[in-house]
């Protein structure tokens, strides 16, 4: 990620232990297994617990999937430049319907769960579940106090045991329009090079990962409490992010959907932000969490549903007081397919915000 | 297998690495020796938990073992020690004592949290997911977590109104 590149670079000459010869270990392997031996009693080689296998539904796109391992780089970037500029986006709010005062979600989540209808993908079959998402925020590069960053694409076909995962860079994001000026005047290095497609993985899918959660994308009805039991005792931040990644890896099935609306219902703390349009241009319902967050900064976390099927349209973290969007992830297409078509592809022209 | 030939080589590649982690935090050889002993100790007793790729796990552990140490305290750690390698020579590379200082001091008025995403993804190079991991929190919240740090962190390098203009200063291609 060249958002992690930034900061090693920015903050590496300023790494206090960088150079620093470190000693030989003053006492040897051997003896440190003796002295956790002597306080545990346990023999040496005795297994532990064997650890549950989970359905991976890992915590997010890009580098977590090169950094565990079984993960495997089957197409690395192509090296030629683009076709064209980058298409560059301001990012700004979405426009609420309740914007001061807004209502407590609880009830109008729980309407929307008692009276979901199917999504397109509840009614089909196939051999994969087929997503896309887009994600701004994660790979920024900040320069004299202005922000840009790649608008990434994944795209996912997720079979029974293994998954394939086609990230692509769509486009340029900026939080204001002082940012995208000063990054119009100022390119940055290697910009002008990027690939279009990043890379291709591709990843078992039982695994033990962080934010994990056992829910199938097995087409069949299934029974929600199981899910319903992994979403109980978050928080409302904690709650949402989970959402995020549930529906980052998963088609999730009516009956879920309809789980995890009732699960946000019973989080104190939502407000209902009532109708929106999302950034690819579709009417949604939104809720947010409105709070301080890590550092006291008061941070607004946005959900979008589709008001009809419950599907998460989008995740976003807004800066209120600002305002400025922060990160979000934008979903575009779920569905299944009988094709794993994960072939890098040409340069992506449609509109990089949605 | 898990046996005392995979912790040797566990101990033999990442026992530097862990020191330094205490080094970044508490300043001194002796204690960030004492912290990678400890840090091994419970990676023995824990070996079936250690992931193929430790070293984030290891970190993890260190760092709860650096907060119980904190807590048992009741103070805060120093946040940047005052140890390390002494900046180049003033004559050589004055600006980049500057800029190494400012740096130091935006670091320090940040809060710990904003501290400890910075140093694991700045000093320890990890990426998010593996500073998830250290963390124990999700990848999506790390990445939130360095996105809003770092903006606080280019915040706090922003020069005061009035105040002398550093010839250097940390920008978006490092060293400019």
């Amino acid at each position: 990620m060249r958002g992690e590149q930034q900061v090693r670079t920015e903050l590496g000459v300023a790494d206090p232990a960088r150079g620093v010869p470190v000693p030989p270990p003053p006492v040897s392997a051997a003896s440190l297994i003796a002295r956790a031996e002597a306080t545990t009693g346990r023999q040496p080689g005795r297994p532990a617990r064997a650890q549950r296998r989970r359905l991976l539904a890992a915590a997010a796109a890009t580098t977590v999937l090169a950094a565990v391992g079984g993960y495997a780089l089957v197409a690395p970037p192509p090296s030629r430049p683009p076709a064209e500029p980058w298409p560059a986006v301001v990012v700004v709010p979405l426009a609420y319907e309740f914007v001061d005062d807004p209502p407590p979600a609880a009830p109008y989540l729980r309407a929307l769960a008692a009276d979901l209808i199917d999504a397109g993908y509840d009614r089909e079959t196939g051999e994969y579940a087929h997503l896309r998402w887009r994600v701004w925020g994660e790979s920024t590069v900040i320069a004299d106090g202005h922000v840009a960053s790649g608008i990434l694409e994944s795209e996912l076909w997720l079979g029974d045991r293994a998954g394939t995962n086609r990230i692509t860079t769509v486009g340029l994001a900026f939080p204001d329009e002082a940012s995208r000026e000063y990054f119009q005047a100022h390119p940055q290095p290697g910009w002008a090079n990027l690939p279009r497609t990043e890379a291709v993985y591709e990843f078992p899918l039982v695994d033990d990962a962080p934010g994990g959660y056992v829910v199938s994308n097995d087409p069949k009805p299934a029974n929600p409490e199981p899910l319903l039991a992994q979403l109980s005792g978050a928080d409302a931040v904690d709650l949402m992010y989970r959402v995020d990644t549930l529906y980052a890896w998963h088609l999730v099935r009516r009956a879920h959907r309809a789980a995890v609306l009732s699960a946000l219902a019973e989080v104190p703390g939502l407000v209902w932000r009532g109708e929106v349009t999302d950034r690819a241009g579709r009417p949604g319902v939104a809720v947010s969490y409105d709070g301080p967050l890590d550092g006291g900064e008061l941070g607004q976390h946005v959900l979008v549903f589709e008001p009809r099927t419950g599907e998460l349209l989008s995740h976003e973290y807004v800066l209120p007081l600002e305002p400025r969007v922060e990160l979000y992830r934008l979903y575009l297409d779920a569905g299944w397919t009988d094709q794993p078509g994960a072939e890098p592809t040409g340069p992506v022209t449609t509109s990089p915000g949605g | 297998m898990r046996d005392e030939a995979w912790f040797t080589s566990l101990y033999a590649a990442h026992y530097p690495d862990v020191v330094r982690y205490g080094l970044r935090r508490l300043g001194e050889l002796d204690a960030s020796t004492e912290l990678a002993q400890e840090v091994f100790v419970v990676a023995w007793r824990r070996r079936n938990q250690v992931p193929d790729r430790g070293l984030p796990w290891l970190y993890g552990v260190a760092r709860k073992l650096l907060a119980n140490e904190w807590r048992a305290r009741r103070s805060r750690p120093v946040p940047l020690p005052a140890a390390g390698p002494e900046p180049p020579p003033v004559d050589a590379e004055s600006d980049l004592v500057a800029m190494v200082t400012d740096l130091r001091a935006a670091l320090a008025t940040l809060s710990e949290s904003d501290q400890e995403i910075l140093r694991l993804v700045g000093w320890e190079q990890l990426t998010v997911a593996e500073a998830a991991v250290v963390l124990d929190c999700s990848r999506a919240v790390a990445a939130v977590r360095l996105h809003r740090a770092r903006r606080r962190l280019a915040a706090a390098l922003e020069p005061v109104p009035g105040a002398r203009i550093e010839p250097r200063r940390i920008t978006a291609k490092g060293l400019v």
